[in-house]
């Protein structure tokens, strides 16, 4: 997203005019390859794909899959850096000291339970004439599932050796055991998704793209054979396979996934609230504020997969903290589906999980709420406000001094320094003022009637609207919004920002989600039968230290 | 292994330098053992303390910011303390006190809110956005020991990162572990770093056949990264450079991890076993005192490590006597110019100067040689900004120990604060804000640059540099146009 996103901040910079004016999101940059409007996506111009090393979500789902009776939870990692909200940047990824301790902790940890269980892992069952050939035969299929293909030759040797020195060495076959699946799950075979195919990925890439992109874990033995046999080569091919994964309930874990980083969902873990003022707003609500989000999201990708739904949707889904925020009838137990006030609530912007998390301590704060809408859905930035700006909550007074809490920002923000960016993109925030500082519906604020009137302009958009729930119809049909969500599944899936050379391909994504009408499950199928998606760039090799 | 009580360790005859390693062990690392090894601790702290509140001012010191002037600490009654600072009085003669410095680099880098510049040039007097070195990566480098770590940085609830905003030498993010529920809780750091100390020799074979479970792995760990190694370097003739790169530093960090673990097996010293409040959850400060108190003193004790960084996101209200779940960098931290916001502020710092001083107090019941680890040890405390207010001038900061590395402890050292002022020089802020400073910044100057304070603990380490970060800060910000010195060390820390 760096053209787009650098190119607007300039504009933005200055915050005069509208946010967006004069920029080109037409994706038209001529850039390797040559990709203006129209031109042929050609695979010599896709950018250097950096070595990836797993995410930490995507670290967890494959041992899991590795390890199916172990209910490895989450484990002792520590926290990767992120950008524009994800952490899946393959720049970023990099090993430290202290992630690589972490590694090997959990290793030796998941090996020794591992080894407790041996007929779950082994092909075959030792006697002391078999061991040898057990053995062999065990670094050869377990090494295929954590490699995520088949070894070489030169792995299964090595492996092999490794395996039989132990033995000798006084390890036992079991001890053996145990030690080759430590050192595997530290190998860079298993950490890093390592592609040597140049300038085409080998089918087992692909199948690993695939994969981690709808699943998030590794692929499973279908789709290894469907490389095995060369097929993913064929965009038919992958669609098919792309949608028999889609229909799988790990694409939704793994759409899950990236919705809570692209909506920042785990902010409403560290937002505290006046107690005197929300006495209701507990741990156990907060959990279920942010549950509610998970749900939301599987919801609607289980029905349409729409960011219409996504942001219209007045279903949700309640436990018994939850449906006494809304005024619901509480399940009998645990979650049970209802359906809210349609003219209170229209899907996740209305939602108490973005409400309290874009606010203050004791009201709701229309600048916040407004730059998430901007930076998260519009794919605009800011810039960052200055040093001695107040962002402290204005308090609101009583009497004849009484204000709406739209009021008081509106106030705070007149000084010429704050207008310049504020008067952009503050109505996007406006429009949430029937909304409290967790999320609760009202029409009067401070006594006063609440006014969620607004405009906002960007470039040719011009929008008005009366409330949150005409701002999130409008932000569901948004073509500005598709595209910037297709540019934030493109990079996802990419693991790196978008660079000049991807502009034709994301045109290309772009018009198809459009063409599905917001579809987040069609986007995923674009992007998997693209050309780009099965090809590496032509990267300079130097000899090995 | 015998409990042997660590002060009568420490204080065997052979082992006077603090290095705990058995005689049979000191092999290559007999230079490092005949010398004390020398460590530093950085407390590192959010927001800052009230400007007006925490300094010193005695009477018949001069009060005005343009005054330079110094006071041995010995002398004075707690009451002579400032309610902020008061936590030090018992280890005044341990203590430098310095009033007066200035945040100069991230002035001139000035790109936004003072929080991100300050992070950025807390450690490095660097201009953010780069890959700068932090000052105490230096320091390791002068002063690590191969099989040890090279560091140990652990952070609060707030921050665990594997990039912690700045680098080490080699150009790699440092990390900073936390030690919180959702990481294990600070029983599990402490497994971590004591876990493999002293385990050679400790166990068995089974009766029944070979060591299995964790002694197996921990027995085989040698020939598991030799064979690990070699995995990482079979990939590199296919890779390209920055990929590359990326498997070496990965290969390389497991060779340390292998050379660690088997030396840490070899060390006899007294370490934790009972590690805090295990298993359960540690809060912010909680955390800090365990790290500052437990963890640091007793890894330096053993010889673990020989640097450490705490980094501290924020307390508490409840931690600072104000209403719990209050919003504290917005509704305490900026009202502390005014009470109540001001009290909890001083609450706030001198719970951190508590923090700090215990941490003298542990690192000085450790015997060493003819005086104690304190004397072979700098301590900092650094805050992330002068006051709550988000100003970058008239910085605290509290260095402990170093008397054998060439400080000169027990005294407050008030520094003149007559530079450049780039408060007086832009009346209009280059960015359409208001230039600023909430405590009459425009009746004075800036006193000497942060740098020259990270330069001049450099060298008490042997670190052969005289500047870091900006040599110079002719920055984009406020400084644009402006020269201020930001090289050499830091007069009269010597004394």
């Amino acid at each position: 997203m760096r053209l787009f996103l650098l190119a607007t901040a300039l504009v933005s910079l200055a915050c005069t005019g509208a946010i967006g004016e004069g920029v080109d999101t037409s994706g038209g940059n001529p850039g390797v390859g040559g990709s203006g409007p129209g031109a042929a996506c050609t695979p010599g111009g896709v950018p250097p794909a950096p070595l990836r090393r797993l995410s930490h979500a995507e670290y967890v789902a494959t041992l899991n899959d590795l390890f199916p009776g172990l209910q490895i939870g989450r484990p002792t990692l520590v926290r990767d850096p992120g950008e524009d909200g994800f952490e899946n940047r393959a720049k970023l990824l990099n090993p430290s000291p202290l992630l690589v301790e972490q590694y090997s902790a959990i290793a030796v940890d998941v090996a020794i339970k591992a080894i407790a269980k041996p007929s779950a892992i082994l092909p075959c069952t030792p006697t002391p004439a078999t061991e040898v050939a057990c053995g062999a035969q065990f670094v050869d299929t377990f090494g295929a599932r954590v490699f995520r293909r088949p070894l070489t030759v030169d792995e299964k040797k090595s492996y092999t050796d490794h395996f039989n020195a132990e033995r000798a060495a006084g390890s036992g076959f079991n001890g053996a055991v145990q030690l080759t699946i430590e050192n595997m799950l530290q190998s860079p075979q298993f950490l890093y998704r390592l592609e040597f195919g140049q300038p085409k990925l080998s089918p087992y890439e692909i199948a690993s793209r695939m994969s981690y992109l709808v699943w998030g874990g590794p692929p499973d033995a279908p789709l290894l054979d469907r490389a095995r046999t060369s097929q993913l080569d064929l965009p038919a091919e992958r669609e098919k396979e792309a949608r028999r994964m889609l229909a799988d309930p790990r694409a939704r874990g793994m759409l899950v996934e990236f919705h809570r980083q692209w909506l920042d969902l785990d902010r409403i873990d560290r937002e505290a609230k006046d107690p005197k003022t929300y006495p209701l707003y507990n741990d156990a609500l907060k959990a279920a504020m942010r549950e509610e989000s998970d749900r939301l999201v599987a919801a609607v990708m289980k029905v349409d997969g729409t960011l219409r739904s996504l942001f219209t949707s007045a279903r949700t889904e309640v436990n018994a903290a939850l449906a006494k925020f809304y005024g619901a009838p509480a399940p009998v137990s645990g979650w049970a589906e209802t359906a809210l006030n349609p003219m209170e609530r229209s899907g996740f912007l209305t939602r108490p999980n973005f409400l309290a998390s874009q606010a203050h301590l004791i009201e709701g704060s229309p600048p916040l709420r407004a730059i998430f809408i901007l930076e998260r859905l519009l794919c605009q930035h800011l810039p960052p406000p200055p040093a001695d700006a107040d962002l402290s909550e204005p308090a609101a007074q009583g009497g004849t001094a009484r204000k709406t809490n739209r009021q008081l920002f509106e106030e705070r923000i007149q000084p010429a320094a704050c207008a310049g960016c504020h008067a952009l993109f503050q109505p996007l925030g406006n429009a949430f003022e029937n909304y409290d500082a967790i999320g609760r519906y009202r029409t009067m604020d401070n006594g006063l009637p609440v006014d969620a009137r607004a405009q906002f302009r960007l470039d040719t958009t011009d929008w008005q609207f009366n409330g949150a729930i005409e701002l999130s119809q409008k932000l569901g049909d948004s073509s500005l919004v598709q595209s910037c969500v297709a540019r934030h599944w493109f990079e996802y899936a990419q693991g790196r920002p978008e660079e000049a050379a991807d502009g034709c391909r994301i045109k290309e994504i772009e018009t198809a989600f459009a063409a599905a009408r917001g579809d987040v499950r069609e986007l995923l199928v674009a992007i998997v039968k693209g050309p780009e998606f099965i090809y590496s760039s032509t990267r300079p090799t130097e000899q090995g230290r | 292994m015998s409990q042997l009580n660590r002060r009568r360790l420490l204080a065997g005859a052979s082992l006077a330098s603090g290095s705990l390693f058995l005689p049979s062990l000191l092999g290559d690392r007999a230079a490092h053992a005949q010398a004390p090894a020398k460590r530093l601790v950085v407390f590192y702290t959010g927001h800052g303390p009230v400007t007006g509140k925490w300094e010193l001012r005695p009477p018949g010191m001069p009060a005005t910011p343009q005054s330079e002037w110094e006071l041995p600490l010995g002398p004075l009654a707690a009451t002579d303390f400032s309610k902020t600072l008061q936590p030090l009085h018992p280890y005044r003669e341990d203590v430098l006190i310095l009033e007066g410095l200035a945040l100069t680099s991230a002035i001139a880098d000035k790109q936004g809110n003072n929080h991100g510049v300050a992070t950025g040039h807390r450690l490095t007097g660097a201009v953010a956005g780069a890959k700068h070195v932090s000052f105490d990566q230096y320091v390791a480098d002068a002063v690590a020991v191969p099989g040890r770590f090279k560091y140990l940085g652990f952070t609060d609830n707030g921050g665990d990162v594997n990039n912690a905003g700045f680098y080490d030498t080699a150009g790699n993010a440092v990390s900073l572990a936390r030690c919180d529920a959702f990481y294990g809780f600070c029983a599990n750091q402490f497994k971590r770093v004591f876990g493999s100390v002293g385990t050679s020799g400790m166990t068995s074979p089974a009766p029944s056949g070979p060591p299995t479970g964790i002694e197996l792995s921990r027995s085989r760990r040698q020939a598991s990264t030799d064979f690990l190694r070699d995995q990482y370097q079979r990939q590199f003739a296919r890779l390209g450079t920055e990929d590359r790169a990326k498997l070496s530093l990965h290969r390389d960090m497991l060779s340390d991890l292998g050379k660690r673990v088997a030396e840490f097996a070899q060390i006899k010293c007294e370490k934790p076993t009972d590690y805090p409040l295990n298993g359960s959850p540690l809060r912010g400060k909680e955390i800090a005192n365990v790290i500052l108190t437990k963890m640091f003193p007793t890894a330096m004790a053993c010889d673990l490590t020989r640097v450490g960084l705490f980094s501290h996101t924020q307390l508490t209200a409840a931690d600072v006597g104000a209403t719990s779940g209050l919003d504290v960098h917005q509704s305490i931290a900026h009202s502390a110019k005014t009470e109540p916001g001001m009290g909890w502020m001083e609450n706030y710092y001198r719970l951190h100067v508590d923090q700090f001083a215990k941490m003298i107090a542990a690192f000085k019941s450790v015997p060493e040689g003819s005086g104690t680890m304190l004397d072979n040890s700098i301590l900092v405390m650094s805050t992330e900004l002068a006051n709550g207010g988000h100003d970058l001038y008239r910085m605290m900061y509290l260095v402990a120990g170093g008397k054998n590395l060439g400080l000169k402890p027990g005294r407050y050292l008030k520094y003149a604060e007559t530079g450049a002022n780039p408060y007086n020089l832009f009346k209009t802020s280059p960015y359409g804000d208001r230039p600023g400073g909430n405590y009459g910044s425009t009746s004075f100057g800036l006193g000497p640059a942060h740098n020259r304070l990270l330069v001049s603990l450099m060298q008490a380490y042997g670190v052969d540099r005289n500047s870091i970060g900006l040599d110079a800060a002719v920055g984009t910000g406020y400084l644009r146009d402006v020269k201020v010195e930001m090289t050499g060390p830091l007069p009269r820390l010597k004394g």
